[in-house]
């Protein structure tokens, strides 16, 4: 199952560098225009918004299964006990400045959280041993064990240590970030494993990009905010490591691929994929400035949402980690990163297998009570199964394929334009296609529309859906060292 | 006064008391909620985090005018630590869907401007974000602000000003740093 993922975006907007700072000045009034339109709509979504009429039978349920309150002591006796305790914490608090070692070694523990690639490396002793930590206040200790390098990312192993055994409950209150020079911000993905008696977690994350060559210091920061009580505040740790590019896990191979593959309405433009001893990266776009433009000027735009690539190795495929996708000037860019490349690597193939976003539509349907009706937006089929009236709203009840979105609808009752108020959910039905031999999930739900009156017009504004391919894209022969 | 009655009654463990000083300001809650959790569903469970701790807490409380700014203080934090376990755990498995909010027919419709709002909101620090969902999408002042977030008045203003030059200069295009 593929999947178009996005990584965790925080952080990913830098501060711009003085030339391009200068140019964002000239736009800055039609910016402020727009940015206070844009809050000002939201504003105006939330004042309309509805409070949900389960939220008190929801804060009931809550109430009931809360625990009883647990009544404090109030002898002066507590309070010296506290004091006391407070002071030993001080002493257990420690700070540890090792002074890093060199690798060879193997980092233990972290069996279930690395994928095959990064096990592999392990085992021949790749990477940099950090093995530096900070133990907070309460106890939990968070150790930076080690970090690899190569083209395409930096991966950082940790662990977080919690002697009282809630280490699942630490981990939510433990904010991790990562920094190199002038402060640059690193956004990263990954994910952690917890021990059985819940005292231990193991994590791997790893940057979405790479650090510069000249970059070599890095602050690994965590912070600790305990309990949701606003009178803790918030316990910071910083761990700062050089990074030792001599021990970077090895070179990369790198394979531009310049081929644009038309489809639909779009185009993929494939550019490169760099197989790395860590990760294989394939990076494309989907259009460039010139398009959005244009789309943008003629009501069609485009945003693409789901894009599923399957990349093979000698007829094997290669596990996808994550993948992200990102609008700047040049236009929609994509990453995805797949594990690396088996060892003697023959053959590559791009299989793409489906591709779908939003699409600006303007479809227009009058409809009528008690009537069905049937009609297609971009080759999709949209059933109109049941349009009634109850208590002043008026609902129509349709059927698509699954994953087809009306993502803007509105219907216009009598000449009044009104906006969905809610989409009731129906029924999954799978049938068989005939021909393809293939399953196919229907969906059938309920929107609602407040009024009601006799003339109805359902006007679509906008239609997301993902279509399946399945097809070859590009294939390559490695070059063999 | 009612207030006063149901803070004391509500101090002294009376569930039903508690959930009244609630319910008397809803959609305050509700909205706060929704702004820092983006749906219902996550609203609402933050909203039951939030009771939760108020109840196991509340007769700590010392300065009962204050239940109300005490409680929201709570609930924003309840919904930044049901953000960042969000955050943690689907790092690597957040699909594409959950930042252009899940495929449901129009119901985030108005949402072209939404999505990307929301896509370059996300881009910002926690800190920029908040201060600029409680100025513009619940038009709080700042004073209210400061005291729920608990950081000076001058700090609230600072954050915003950052934060709203941030949301700039992303609108105006993320500049690609590949070197």
């Amino acid at each position: 199952m593929k999947k178009f993922e996005k990584h965790e975006q925080q952080g990913r907007i830098k501060e711009p560098e003085r030339l391009e700072e200068l140019e964002a000045l000239d736009e800055s009034d039609e910016l402020d225009e727009k940015l206070q339109r844009l809050l000002e709509q939201e504003k105006q979504r939330i004042a309309d918004l509805d409070v949900p009429q389960e939220m008190e039978a929801r804060l009931k349920e809550a109430l009931a299964e809360a625990p009883q309150r647990t009544s404090r002591r109030k002898s002066p006796f507590s309070i010296r006990l506290k004091v006391a305790a407070a002071i030993l914490l001080v002493f257990f608090f420690s700070y540890n400045l090792d002074t890093f070692a060199y690798y060879g070694k193997q980092l233990l523990g972290y069996e279930n959280v690395m994928n095959g690639t990064l096990q592999q490396l392990n085992e021949m002793g790749k990477g940099q041993i950090i093995n530096k930590s900070h133990t907070f206040q309460n106890g939990v200790k968070v150790i930076l064990d080690g970090v690899m390098l190569d083209d395409n990312n930096l991966v950082l192993f940790y662990t977080i240590q919690d002697p009282a055994g809630h280490v699942m409950d630490v981990y939510q209150d433990l904010r991790v970030s990562l920094t190199g020079f002038a402060g640059r911000f690193f956004t990263f993905g990954g994910h952690g494993e917890a021990n059985e008696d819940m005292t231990e977690m193991k994590w791997v994350l790893s940057t979405h990009e790479t650090p510069r060559f000249y970059e070599k210091t890095f602050h690994f920061k965590a912070e600790l905010r305990q309990e949701e009580l606003r009178q803790e505040p918030a316990e910071n740790a910083t761990i700062s490591f050089k990074l030792n590019r001599n021990q970077a896990v090895g070179k990369s191979l790198k394979i531009p691929i310049s081929r644009k593959i038309e489809l639909d309405r779009r185009g993929i433009k494939l550019q490169s994929l760099i197989a790395s001893p860590i990760t294989t990266v394939l990076k494309g776009q989907i259009q460039d400035t010139l398009e959005l433009g244009l789309d943008y000027i003629t009501g069609n735009r485009f945003r693409p949402e789901k894009l599923e690539i399957a990349l093979i190795a000698d007829g094997k495929e290669i596990p996808l980690q994550g993948s992200n996708m990102s609008t700047d000037i040049g236009g929609i860019n994509f990453s995805m990163t797949f594990d690396a490349l088996p060892k003697d690597t023959k053959e590559l193939e791009l299989r793409l297998i489906s591709f779908g976003g939003d699409h600006d539509v303007s479809k227009s349907v009058k409809l009528a009570k008690g009537q069905t009706d049937k009609f297609e937006v971009l080759g999709q089929e949209i059933r109109i199964e049941k349009v009634y009236e109850s208590d002043g709203s008026t609902y129509i009840t349709f059927t698509t394929e699954e994953g087809v979105v009306l993502s803007k609808v509105s219907l216009n009752i009598d000449g009044e334009r009104k906006n969905l108020r809610e989409t009731i959910p129906g029924d999954l039905v799978k049938t068989l296609d005939p021909d393809q031999e293939k399953a196919i999930i229907y969906y059938t739900r309920t929107m609602r529309f407040e009024g009601t009156g006799q003339e109805l017009e359902l006007n679509i504004e906008r239609i997301r859906y993902t279509k399946d391919y399945n097809m070859l894209i590009w294939e390559t022969s490695v070059p063999q060292s | 006064m009612e207030f006063k009655r149901l803070i004391k009654k509500a101090k002294k463990g009376d569930k039903e008391a508690l959930l009244r000083l609630i319910m008397d300001k809803q959609a305050d809650y509700y909205k706060l909620a929704y702004v820092y959790m983006r749906n219902k569903e996550d609203a609402l469970d933050a909203l039951q985090d939030m009771i939760v701790v108020l109840y196991q807490n509340i007769s700590k409380l010392k300065k009962e005018e204050s239940f109300y700014s005490w409680s929201k203080t709570i609930l924003v934090n309840c919904c930044r630590n049901k953000l960042r376990s969000q955050n943690k755990i689907a790092s690597l498995t957040t699909s594409f869907d959950q930042a252009a909010d899940a495929p449901v027919d129009g119901l985030y419709a108005e949402s072209e401007d939404r999505i990307v709002l929301e896509k370059h909101l996300l881009g910002l620090s926690e800190i920029h974000q908040e201060v600029i969902r409680l100025k513009y999408f619940l038009d709080m002042d700042y004073q209210t602000m400061a005291e729920i977030l608990q950081i000076p008045v001058g700090t609230v203003k600072s954050r915003l000003n950052h934060g709203l030059k941030k949301l700039k200069d992303s609108l105006g295009g993320e500049i690609n740093e590949e070197v």
